[in-house]
């Protein structure tokens, strides 16, 4: 499709009618418009004539110069043809005797068209500038309809993709906060569990029990968190000093709490303690 | 320049409508396709990765099974008192403790520990060996045993 068309129109005058082949030319085109029939006038050319500079000066003639003559015909009775051709622009008027002089005549001024005049001629760049959009006013606007519709469908298509993926990726954030908090409870109950959990102790128990002199009598040796506690009773003083110097040997971080003798027993009772 | 009412309109159906167009939807589409490819990359990245300790559901300490199972051929140690409880529970964990008073000589006893002490997922957290001065040779041993549970 061309953006604008120039074309030729012919318009024959003769007895006062204008006569235009219909369907020549299309509303927006650029149109020359070739004159020629029994109406137009013709003048030889002579520079003395001052009829020839009138004509050329007046407002109410189309006229065209030859090497040897003008031709020329009222403005009026041309442009009574145009109303069949509303919404041509008409660039120019090339008028002849006959057929063949006004259709070469308006090939000339036809060729002379461009953009660079379009651009130059603000009411000819308007004509054009309306032509043009008449012609793509459709295409355009069924272009934007269709680039609307897919641009409906794949929107909807994205919106709806989107709230999953959101839902989706909020969810998998409660999941991880909650999955961390879980995680950092869980740190807590295990280190809780190795703080209250003992290691062996069964082989000190035993070490501890296996060098008790015979002159003391144990009463309690429990293991805990603290570490480890011993009581007895013993006979003797030197027992239990022999005894926490056997103890010493295994637990160089012995504490003795207390040694001594309650009133109203013969025993002497000890407390010893070890730490870790 | 004079502005011409054909250029006017030229302009806005060239011009305008696309600008016009696309502030007023394919820019909300664009803006929402890239979100979605940012979703995309950021649902790969976020895969969460499990970091949860893998902890035996069974609680062992529920009954005087394994006590019972550990003294099976031991006639001079009886049990005086066995009391499981849940002591703390959090995080999808729990530790069960379990007070148990056996009475025996000091020997057995001690063997029960030793049995105690290398049985897997259990601890001890108390050890208490007790005797009243006097002529009885029996010994009194509380203990605390305890267990990391999951929770089912």
């Amino acid at each position: 499709m061309r953006l604008i068309s120039k074309r030729i129109l012919p318009v024959e005058l003769n007895g006062g009618t204008a006569v235009v082949q219909d369907g020549l030319a299309e509303k927006g085109d650029i149109v020359i418009l070739s004159v020629f029939g029994s109406d137009v006038s013709t003048r030889s050319c002579d520079d003395s004539d001052p009829v020839l500079t009138r004509i050329q000066r007046s407002d109410d003639l189309y006229w065209t110069m030859y090497p040897d003559k003008i031709c020329y015909v009222r403005k009026a009775v041309v442009e009574s043809s145009l109303n069949k051709q509303k919404g041509t622009y008409v660039a120019g008027v090339a008028v002849g005797e006959v057929c063949n002089e006004a259709e070469e005549h308006a090939k000339n001024i036809l060729s002379t068209i461009d953009w660079k005049r379009i651009a130059g001629d603000s009411e000819m760049l308007e004509a054009v500038a309306g032509c043009i959009f008449h012609r793509v006013l459709l295409p355009v606007l069924g272009f934007w309809l269709v680039a609307l519709l897919f641009n409906f469908f794949l929107f909807s298509d994205l919106d709806r993709r989107v709230s999953a993926m959101r839902l989706s990726w909020q969810e998998s954030k409660r999941e991880a906060k909650a999955e961390k908090e879980a995680t950092g409870k869980q740190r807590q109950m295990l280190a809780d569990y190795k703080t209250m959990s003992l290691p062996k102790s069964s082989v000190a128990i035993d070490a501890l029990a296996s060098v008790v002199p015979d002159g003391i009598q144990l009463t309690l040796l429990s293991v805990n968190s603290s570490g480890f506690r011993i009581k007895g009773t013993a006979k003797e003083v030197s027992d239990i000093t022999e005894y926490s110097s056997a103890v010493n040997r295994e637990f160089p971080l012995l504490e003795i709490v207390s040694i001594d003798k309650p009133t109203g027993t013969s025993l002497y009772q000890f407390d010893f303690r070890m730490m870790k | 320049m004079r502005l011409c009412p054909g250029i006017l309109k030229l302009a806005v159906l060239l011009v305008g409508l696309p600008i016009i167009l696309w502030l007023a939807t394919f820019s909300k589409t664009m803006s929402l396709y890239g979100e979605y490819r940012s979703l995309s990359k950021s649902e790969v990245a976020d895969s969460v990765s499990s970091q949860r300790f893998t902890v035996s559901c069974e609680n062992r300490l529920a009954g005087d099974c394994l006590v019972r199972e550990i003294l099976a051929g031991e006639d001079e140690v009886i049990i005086n008192e066995y009391a499981p409880s849940v002591e703390k529970s959090d995080g999808g964990l729990s530790i069960v403790r379990a007070r148990l008073q056996l009475r025996g000589r000091f020997i057995p006893l001690l063997k029960v520990v030793h049995h105690l002490e290398n049985q897997p997922e259990i601890s001890l957290a108390d050890i208490c060996f007790s005797h009243k001065t006097g002529k009885d040779p029996l010994v009194t041993l509380d203990l605390d045993l305890i267990q990391l549970v999951g929770d089912e």
